[in-house]
């Protein structure tokens, strides 16, 4: 080899090492999100190694990889693979896979903090503080397990080119007003966490008595929540209960003729459990991927993606959305929640299915 | 080893003939493939119905015995009524879409009706639209308050229109996407059934009416009942359709029921599976009495022998028919895809009046640039396509196979082989899911997170409508040409390559076509296999519909129905060409 193609070779390695090191400073002041350290550099380099996180989500595909992009945008090199999947069929999944011993999961995040529960349980779940552990209240995490990587609450919706004046509702008493029998849309405590806390809700606030009341207006049972508004907002219910998620996508991003209640009583705000799992094969990547997700600048991301509603109180509400405070936010921790669960469905299950 | 070989002929001696390697190498090696493949995952399914914990990677605990899985499914209030209204949607259903595919098919195989080849044609589109879509589309088009229909209906100034949130709505939609099915089965048998009868019945006097009646239909009634206890089981499955229109109108289905069982939380996997279990025993009980029916049909004289179909000559009322029949397919296909064309380029689908409708301002193209800029549809549609790819060519070989087996040797265990290759049409592609993901997980060749598996699935899944199509094919050739072939000096192989396969070529095509199409469209199987980089088409829509997007839900699915337009007519094309040059 010729003395010019030595010094030529001397040059590109020395390019390739001074733009590493570029990189990696870049990399090291990605960290800081925000003014939140979200990690040490040596995590980063970790996670840069593997590079890529396997996440398993309750949310829509199609939310999650708008929001993972901020993500990789920060930190290009590790990539998200998502898989987006209800939290019963997720869980089923996680399940088969720790027992046949193929741990293809990273990060999960489902709505169901019993079937967290009995993960943490079974040994599948790994110990995980992310630096922002301070922000989240006790009612929205289990320490050093899960925490609410998203939020949603629960409200009456109303179709204002249906009801006007005197009929409008403000509150969740008013889903009983015999005007709206047999035009009110549902669901049953079956389809999930989600609905199981705003059951819990209900019985909570205003007795069984209550639901008997539900039962009588004849509603429409649905098994999604974008059932329930796509059915409100064409017009084939007059009003009905949905998630903020599944109100904000109609009502914002499709200009639907919708209206949400936000009532006196308050609404049930119910928690995306976000965990790392045991086993993983990208364990530093999936670590970073968490701690970023419940930064401030993941919550606002997830926020603004989907109307989600985030446990943190430093995060704004999406625009359109009223400030979570506001909301007057009712929740249940996951202690009483676990306690409660089996009794409260065949309690529920007893008058209306 | 020879085709006779195989066929079975007697040979002296304890020298290993080509039939013993046939039944003592190769029937093991192949029944092995067909009990992972196709019997593991139901058996595990059974299973899993008696056990109070998944068998979850074959993890089967067998002290967890119970029979409380179809106790808690039994004693559910609304088990009987849910059953009652499968039962009935799906007979209904059966009903008509076996009277819409007779009357077509009779159409355009035995009248001189105006336009029949387009008839012929049109009338297996439906099949290219999904059910879910299919019942999207519906869903647009007849809502109570904001159908499009409904509204055009009340701008007129009359009150009421029509109504899909009902069972008569549910059984329209069935008979729609499914009559397609009863008329390719009839118009292959009526183009095949031999004239001669229907003439010598014309010949002594029988009238047009008594000719079809007493003549023509029993002809083809195997065809007819084979096509109806297909629909019938489908019918009996089907989520989609239900999932769309019957929630609103608080009508409960089994297929709904198992789907909110595994999806929502807690699963209830063992009693959806138990559910599944239920639905298996009364396929198999239609699959016993179909076979009790047409076992009974000594007069059938179906046959190859090449005789001209006898054509009905009608007057001026055959453009009556003809009107009934383009009437019949407006409303059959173009409206659907009108609904969803509609859909994909209006800016707001929640509007209330005709105005609001018909208002022009709002139409888009946003909708189609978004989707074709997004990489996730791009790659879900590469995905898909490789999957159909894949399926096709393991399929039609693994199907061939099958139907070799069973109507071409005397190989012990060929019946077996039969009714392996019926059950997946049993099996509901809910939990069928389940099953593959609890037995193939633990076979250690690192299947699992692979487009591989979906590929297998769908293999699995669709062995029955793949083997039908090919079976039929090689039913026909006789045996005399096999025959003729070994004498001539021609191998086993030889004989294959130059004379079954050859003559077998329409079966092949169109069990080629079939698999594109049902692996484009499918849905269910997929769901507890498919990863991040393994995602097809239809998971893309289901989980844009989950989530609202009706717009890019429409714009999906005119893609989707694009490329299983083309699919069908490259296919009838090729076809065509094959036909001609046999």
């Amino acid at each position: 080899m010729k003395l010019r193609s030595w010094i030529g070779l001397g040059l590109s390695a020395a390019l390739l090492a001074t733009s590493s090191q570029v990189v990696l400073a870049q990399n090291a002041d990605a960290l800081n999100v925000e003014g939140e350290q979200i990690g040490t550099p040596e995590l980063l380099a970790a996670a840069c190694k593997e590079g890529q996180v396997v996440y398993y989500t309750g949310q829509s595909d199609a939310d999650e990889r708008a929001i993972v992009k901020t993500f990789e945008a920060r930190f290009p090199c590790v990539k998200v693979s998502v898989v987006s999947a209800a939290t019963g069929r997720l869980y089923e999944r996680v399940q088969t896979e720790a027992q046949a011993n193929q741990r293809y999961v990273d990060v999960l995040m489902f709505s169901d903090e019993v079937l967290a529960a009995k993960l943490i349980e079974a040994g599948f779940v790994e110990d995980w503080m992310p630096p922002s552990d301070a922000a989240y209240g006790d009612t929205y995490k289990v320490k050093g397990k899960w925490y609410a990587g998203s939020g949603q609450v629960m409200y009456p919706v109303y179709n204002k080119n249906l009801v006007q004046g005197d009929d409008i509702p403000k509150g969740w008493k008013d889903l009983a007003n015999p005007k709206f029998k047999g035009k009110f849309g549902f669901f049953p405590i079956s389809v999930g966490g989600t609905s199981w806390m705003t059951y819990a809700f209900l019985i909570d606030r205003f007795g069984e008595d209550f639901l008997k009341e539900l039962k009588a207006q004849q509603p429409k049972m649905f098994t999604t929540y974008n059932t329930v508004m796509l059915n409100l907002a064409r017009g084939e219910s007059e009003i009905g209960v949905s998630s903020s998620v599944n109100e904000y996508v109609v009502r914002v991003k499709q200009n639907a003729p919708v209206v949400p209640v936000h009532p006196e009583e308050g609404v049930p705000f119910i928690k995306m459990v976000m965990m790392q799992m045991k086993g993983a094969k990208n364990p530093n990547a999936g670590e970073l991927f968490g701690n970023w997700y419940l930064s401030k600048e993941g919550q606002t991301s997830v926020v603004n993606v989907r109307g989600a509603t985030s446990a943190r109180l430093d995060v704004d509400a999406a625009p359109g959305n009223p400030p979570l405070a506001d909301l007057k936010p009712w929740a249940l921790s996951n202690k009483e929640m676990v306690e409660q669960y089996e009794a409260l469905i065949k309690k529920v299950e007893a008058i209306i299915i | 080893m020879t085709a006779t070989d195989i066929a079975g002929s007697p040979r002296e001696g304890w020298r290993p003939t080509g039939r013993t390697i046939a039944q003592w190498v190769f029937f093991p090696l192949f029944f092995l493939t067909l009990l992972t493949l196709i019997l593991l995952p139901v058996l595990i399914l059974v299973l899993g119905s008696f056990l109070s914990e998944p068998p979850r990677a074959l993890q089967i605990d067998l002290g967890g015995l119970t029979l409380n899985n179809y106790r808690e499914v039994i004693a559910d209030p609304e088990f009987l009524l849910m059953l009652a209204n499968t039962v009935k949607a799906a007979v209904m259903g059966t009903l008509g879409a076996v009277f819409v595919g007779i009357v077509l098919a009779w159409m355009v195989s035995r009248t001189n009706v105006p336009g029949r080849k387009f008839i012929e044609y049109s009338a297996v589109l439906p099949m290219m639209m999904p059910p879910l879509v299919g019942a999207f589309a519906w869903d647009i088009l007849g809502s109570p308050q904001s159908g499009i229909l409904n509204i055009l209906y009340r701008s007129t100034g009359l009150e009421g229109g029509i109504n899909l949130y009902s069972m008569a709505g549910i059984c329209f939609v069935f008979i729609i996407y499914y009559s397609p099915y009863v008329f390719l089965f009839t118009t292959a048998a009526l183009k095949n059934a031999d004239a001669s009868l229907e003439e010598a019945a014309a010949m002594c006097g029988a009238g047009r009416l008594r000719v079809v009646l007493q003549i023509t239909l029993p002809l083809v009634l195997p065809a007819i009942l084979s096509a109806a206890l297909m629909v019938l089981v489908l019918l009996i499955e089907i989520f989609a359709i239900p999932a769309v229109l019957a929630e609103t109108a608080h009508i409960k289905f089994i297929s709904v029921q198992i789907w909110k069982m595994i999806g929502f939380a807690p699963p209830k996997v063992n009693q959806a599976s138990a559910l599944g279990v239920m639905l298996i025993t009364i396929t198999i009980v239609l699959v016993m009495v179909q076979h009790k029916l047409t076992s009974k049909q000594s007069f059938v004289t179906v046959s190859g022998k090449g005789s001209r179909p006898r054509v009905m000559e009608f007057g001026g009322i055959r453009w009556l028919f003809s009107g009934i029949a383009f009437t019949y397919l407006m409303i059959a296909v173009i409206l659907p895809y009108f609904a969803l064309l509609f859909i994909s380029t209006k800016g707001s689908l929640f509007f209330s009046t005709a105005s609001q409708m018909l208002d022009t301002s709002d139409l888009t193209l946003d909708y189609f640039r978004e989707a074709m800029r997004d990489p996730i549809i791009t790659h879900s549609l590469i995905n898909t396509l490789l999957v159909c790819a894949g399926t096709v060519v393991i399929g039609v070989v693994l199907y061939f196979a099958i139907a070799y087996v069973v109507h071409k040797t005397a190989l012990r265990g060929r019946r077996l082989i039969d009714i392996i290759s019926v059950i997946p049409i049993a099996v509901p592609g809910l939990i069928i899911g389940l099953g593959y993901l609890w037995s193939w997980i633990s076979i250690p060749i690192g299947l699992y997170g692979t487009l591989m598996i979906i590929i297998l699935a769908y293999v699995s899944q669709f062995t029955p409508q793949g083997s039908r199509a090919i079976g039929g094919s090689l039913i026909q050739i006789h045996k005399e040409l096999e025959e003729s072939s070994r004498m001539c000096g021609g191998g086993f192989f030889y004989t294959m390559r130059r004379v079954v396969i050859p003559l077998c070529m329409p079966g092949i095509f169109a069990a080629m076509v079939l698999l594109l199409v049902l692996s484009f469209r499918e849905l269910a199987t997929a769901l507890f296999l498919y990863t991040a980089k393994t995602q097809v088409f239809s998971l893309v829509m289901l989980d844009m519909w989950l989530r609202g997007s009706t717009n890019y839900v429409a714009v999906l699915a005119i893609f989707q129905v694009s490329v299983l337009l083309v699919i069908y007519i490259a296919g009838s094309i090729l076809r065509q060409r094959s036909d001609r040059s046999a």
